[in-house]
Parts: structure tokens; C-alpha cells; sequence
């Protein structure tokens, strides 16, 4: 039994549950949504212990064998992410318990479907499914992006949905190719079947696939869509698809091309390695010269997921490039999180999200949060982004010492603009002493502690990692989900 | 295989019009096109020419899969018709407010997110 699989119905339950049961009591929502979130993290946390023992944990839907049922999967690298997005699920659902003061019911139904998609993303083990999931997200995020009602968010909302809806079309258009050619669904059936025979369509449902999940994952040149987004939704809501949104896209990218499409080899490593500088130069470049401070977040998010794209693929060459993509990855999520809630304080006091006119609070927790998140995605010694950089630096030596070069200088690049947005809203402008809540302040306090944590005690994170970098090697999980 | 062919063709006409079209009704046509060539292509991977409804029963269950079409593709476009029909509701729901906001559905004239 996987236990956090259970966390979907729970979500679903009260997503359906709120928009009905909320009518009456105004505060039903919030606390409805908070306790599915805390339940899908206790959840997660639960199944954990099951993992470690048995590595693969498989449930197959219904009893129906493998290559004809729906088969749930839980390996150590989905199980990490699985804590990490419902651990972020769960901190949005708090930290909007005083952010949001409308509209709450939609908002947090829309939530909870959002959370639900995600976490299904991460369990499942049949590529349709992964994209009735994708669709799940990718809807209740349209309507999450237009949460506001204004001209910015609808526009916003529309793009993003012509590009989302195009991206998983491309999707569904390349599992019907593999399906076509290789006759199954099934993860590891697919990955059986692709390893056994030969087919001439391989290579474009291999592109449709991974074209489809490059635009839900804002991998540039298919970014255009995310800081628009961004820029027009709640400050939760950013850190959701800054932080959680992008976890899982990667994930899935590394998921297909791992264990379903056997594609490790020196030309997708070096196109991986390409996409990921690429995305990496111009996400910095264009935060860089951003006066609205979740714009400057929204590409500062697509240029660390860049350099989780480039360790990646520079895991075929050096051990530590998957080291240092998976540990980027956990930073990553952690890291924006702090920076979208510290920075979201600001935005909601000051009713703007340009730097220079921002009003800022006098309570130094906010301005220290933002500050640890600035540096550490600057990778600052001590810090969490500094421990995985770390592990990129010296996967790029053993690669070619160019790409350390340019993730170096792509790195001063960030502390230049985080530390330009921390002074520009931080230590310029009019300080406001107004309290802030708890919840807010346990977030703050938490996330700093766990961004601290990870970089004074790197063993720590680097072990975490290679438990997760256990499942790249897909053998197992095909033996357990088809045996 | 002509069905492979109108697939196809319907695919690369909806993508033609999400891509180019400036009206956002027709971008949304556009992405309705590029879906049903999708399933039009999905049904036909799983089409036999003079195949039986894929019911299970008394039959012997091998020479049924011989005969009988393929029921996966046809479950695959029936949730994909589902969420499809979802993603136009929402869509067109957006195009009313951006109309009602921006007094234009030209794609082009709707800037105000820049940079």
C-alpha cells in the first residue's frame, strides 16, 4: 500500500468538497484546504520508511496486472519529491490563511486540484495517466492565474493557456505515436519494448514528448508564459508554480528520459547540456533587467532550473552531475519558496510589485528571508545553494571547464540581481511596522532554518541525493512494476 | 493509412492556426483542430478493418484479440474528449473577460505584460 497515494483522493475530496460546503461558513475553505495539505505531507512522509526498505513500492489499480492496469509507482527519487511538493503545498495553504481575504472558496478548491495533479504526476506509472495529471494541473492553474479578475491576470491566463494547451496537445501526440509503435503505456512495459525493438517514429514522439513537458516546465526558448503568470497571481500561488510546479516538470522530463526512453548517451547529454546554459544565460539576463520584483523571481526560477538541466546532463559524463542536479533541485524548491513568501509580505502590504515602490516591513524575519534566499541562490558559502553548486562546479571540471566558467559567471550574474532586488526593496524604501502572523513567521523561520541546515551540513543533503539518484538506474523499478 | 494522412493534416492545420492566427477564438479553433486530429489518430492506431466490438465474453479470449479492435485507444480519446471539453470551457470563459477588459480579441493588440 502506498500511503501517499491516498493524499489524491483527500485533495480531490475537498477540492470538491469546498466550492459546496463553503457557501455558509466563510472560513471553511482555509482550514478544509490546509488539513488536506497537512494530511498529503503526513501522508508522504508515512510512505517514506516503506521506500527506504523496499526501494520500489508498486500498487497496480484495481488488481488488474501491470501492462493492462494502471500501475502507482513510489521509488526514492519520486518519494523525495512527493515530501518536498506536499511539504510546499502545504506552506502555500498556510501562509494564504491570512494572504487571501476574497473569493477564498474557489482559490483553495483550485488549490487542492492543482496539489492533487501535481502529486499525481509524481506517483504515476502510465504515461496517459501522467497526462490526465498534467491536464488536472495545468486547468486549475488556469484558473488560479487568473485569480485577481483584472486585465493583467486575464491576459496572463489566456496566453498561458494557448501555450499550456499546445504543450500537453504536443504531449498527448507523442504518447499516441508511442503508443502506435510500441503498442503499450505502461512505464516500464514502454521501457521494456523500447529497449527490444526497433522504430522509425521513436525519435519524433521522443521530441513531441519532451517538447510538451520543456513548455510546462518554462524551459527557454518555451518560457514566455511563466513570468507573466507570475507576475499576475497571489504570491503563494507564484511560489506553487515557482517552486513546486517546476519540480515536478523536471522531474517528469528526467523520469521519461530515464527509465521510459533508455535515452542516456552522449547526444542527449550534450542537448541537455545545451538546453540547460541556455535557459540558465537567459533567465539571469532578463531577471537582471527586471524592475517588478516577481518578474525578477519568476526568470530567476527558470535560470536555476536550468542548472539542474545542466547537471544533468552532465551526469553521463561525471557521477556528480546527478549529484548535483537532484540536490539543485530539493535547494531549488526551497530557495524560491522562501524567496516568493519573504518577498510576498512586501507585494501584499504595498499593493505593487515594482521594486521602487514597494513599502517594506520593519520585522527583520522578512527581510532576513529574503536575504538567505537571495544568497543562497547566488550559492554564498554556507547556504543550501552553495552545497549544490558546488557539486555542478566540480562536475563541469570533470566535464569540460568551460561549463563551470559559464554556471560561475551565471551565478555572479544572480547575486547581482538578488542582491539589487534585496536593496532596492529591503534598505531603500519607507519601512512599515505592522505584525505579522504565525504562520507566516514559522514559514519564514522554517525554510531558512531547513536553507541553513542544508548548507552547513552538505553530507546530509549529498546523501539525500544519492538515495534519490538509486532509482536512475531504471532495472529495478521494471522488475517490480512488471513482476 | 489515409486516416493517418487526415490525422496528420489536421494536426499540422491546428498548429498552423494557434501559431499564426491573431484572433484568439481562432487560436482556440486552432487547438480544437489540433485535439481532433490527435484522437482521430489515436482511434485509427487501434482500428481493424472489419473488427468486432471489443466486448469480453464466452469467446475464446485469443481469438477475440484477433478480431476485435483495440479498446485502449478508444478510453484514451474519450478522456481526452473530457479534458479537452474542460480546457475549451475555461479558454472560452478567459476570451469573454479579455474581450470585456481589452475590447479586442486581436492576440497581437492585447500587451500589456511585457518584458
Amino acid at each position: 500500500m502506498i500511503y501517499s497515494f491516498l493524499a489524491i483522493p483527500v485533495l480531490l475530496l475537498s477540492a470538491f468538497l469546498i466550492p459546496l460546503a463553503g457557501i455558509k461558513k466563510e472560513n471553511f475553505a482555509p482550514k478544509c484546504a490546509l488539513l488536506a495539505a497537512f494530511i498529503t505531507f503526513v501522508l508522504s512522509v508515512a510512505t517514506l520508511p516503506a521506500v527506504v526498505k523496499s526501494k520500489v513500492l508498486v500498487m497496480q489499480m484495481s488488481g488488474w496486472k501491470a501492462p493492462l492496469g494502471i500501475s502507482i509507482v513510489a521509488d526514492s527519487f519520486s518519494i523525495i519529491l512527493i515530501i518536498l511538493v506536499s511539504f510546499i503545498g502545504f506552506l502555500v495553504a498556510l501562509y494564504s490563511q491570512k494572504y487571501i481575504t476574497e473569493r477564498k472558496r474557489e482559490y483553495y478548491s483550485l488549490l487542492c486540484l492543482a496539489l492533487a495533479g501535481m502529486i499525481g504526476i509524481l506517483h504515476t506509472g502510465d504515461l496517459f495517466n501522467m497526462f490526465v495529471f498534467l491536464e488536472i494541473t495545468s486547468i486549475a492553474s488556469y484558473a488560479l492565474a487568473s485569480y485577481y479578475r483584472n486585465a493583467k491576470s486575464f491576459e496572463a491566463s489566456i496566453k498561458y493557456l494557448i501555450i499550456g494547451a499546445l504543450g500537453t496537445s504536443f504531449f498527448l501526440l507523442g504518447t499516441a505515436f508511442l503508443y502506435g509503435a510500441f503498442g503499450t503505456l505502461n512505464l516500464a512495459d514502454l521501457s521494456m519494448a523500447i529497449a527490444n525493438t526497433q522504430s522509425s517514429v521513436f525519435p519524433i514522439a521522443t521530441a513531441l514528448v519532451l517538447a510538451g513537458l520543456a513548455i510546462k516546465t518554462a524551459i527557454v526558448p518555451f518560457h514566455a508564459w511563466k513570468p507573466d503568470v507570475i507576475t499576475s497571481v497571489p504570491s503563494p500561488i507564484g511560489a506553487l508554480f515557482g517552486a513546486a510546479s517546476t519540480s515536478v516538470g523536471l522531474y517528469a522530463i528526467f523520469r521519461i528520459i530515464l527509465t521510459v526512453l533508455n535515452l542516456e548517451g552522449q547526444l542527449i547529454s550534450t542537448v541537455i547540456i545545451l538546453a540547460g546554459i541556455i535557459t540558465m544565460i537567459v533567465g539571469a539576463a532578463m531577471a537582471l533587467q527586471q524592475k517588478d520584483i516577481l518578474r525578477l523571481l519568476a526568470y530567476s526560477t527558470i535560470s536555476q532550473a536550468g542548472y539542474v538541466l545542466l547537471a544533468f546532463g552532465m551526469g553521463y559524463f561525471s557521477a556528480k552531475g546527478y549529484e548535483g542536479a537532484v540536490f539543485h533541485l530539493i535547494n531549488l524548491a526551497i530557495i524560491d519558496a522562501l524567496l516568493f513568501f519573504s518577498a510576498g509580505v512586501s507585494v501584499k502590504l504595498s499593493r505593487t510589485s515594482i521594486m521602487d515602490d514597494m513599502k517594506t516591513i520593519s520585522n527583520p524575519l522578512v527581510s532576513y528571508g529574503f536575504l538567505v534566499g537571495a544568497l543562497s541562490l547566488a550559492g554564498i558559502p554556507l547556504l543550501n545553494g552553495f552545497s549544490s553548486k558546488w557539486l555542478i562546479y566540480i562536475a563541469g571540471l570533470e566535464v569540460s571547464p568551460i561549463l563551470t566558467l559559464i554556471a560561475i559567471i551565471v551565478s555572479a550574474v544572480t547575486l547581482a540581481y538578488s542582491v539589487k532586488a534585496f536593496y532596492l526593496i529591503f534598505m531603500k524604501n519607507e519601512k512599515v511596522n505592522i505584525k505579522i502572523d504565525n504562520g507566516t513567521k514559522f514559514i519564514l523561520a522554517g525554510l531558512m532554518a531547513i536553507s541553513i541546515f542544508f548548507g552547513i551540513f552538505p553530507d546530509t543533503g549529498i546523501q539525500i541525493a544519492d538515495f534519490m539518484i538509486d532509482s536512475f538506474d531504471n532495472s529495478l523499478y521494471v522488475l517490480k512494476v512488471l513482476g | 493509412m489515409l486516416a493517418y494522412a487526415v490525422s496528420m493534416i489536421l494536426v499540422l492545420i491546428g498548429s498552423y492556426a494557434v501559431l499564426s492566427k491573431e484572433n484568439i477564438i481562432k487560436k482556440l479553433m486552432g487547438l480544437a483542430i489540433f485535439t481532433n486530429g490527435i484522437h482521430l489518430f489515436l482511434i485509427s492506431i487501434g482500428y481493424k478493418s472489419g473488427g468486432i466490438a471489443p466486448i469480453f465474453s464466452e469467446i475464446n479470449f485469443n481469438y477475440l484479440s484477433s478480431v476485435a479492435v483495440d479498446p485502449l485507444p478508444q478510453a484514451l480519446v474519450l478522456t481526452s474528449i473530457v479534458i479537452d471539453l474542460s480546457v475549451t470551457a475555461v479558454a472560452l470563459a478567459l476570451a469573454v473577460q479579455v474581450y470585456k477588459r481589452f475590447r479586442t480579441l486581436n492576440a497581437d493588440k492585447i500587451r500589456g505584460l511585457k518584458g
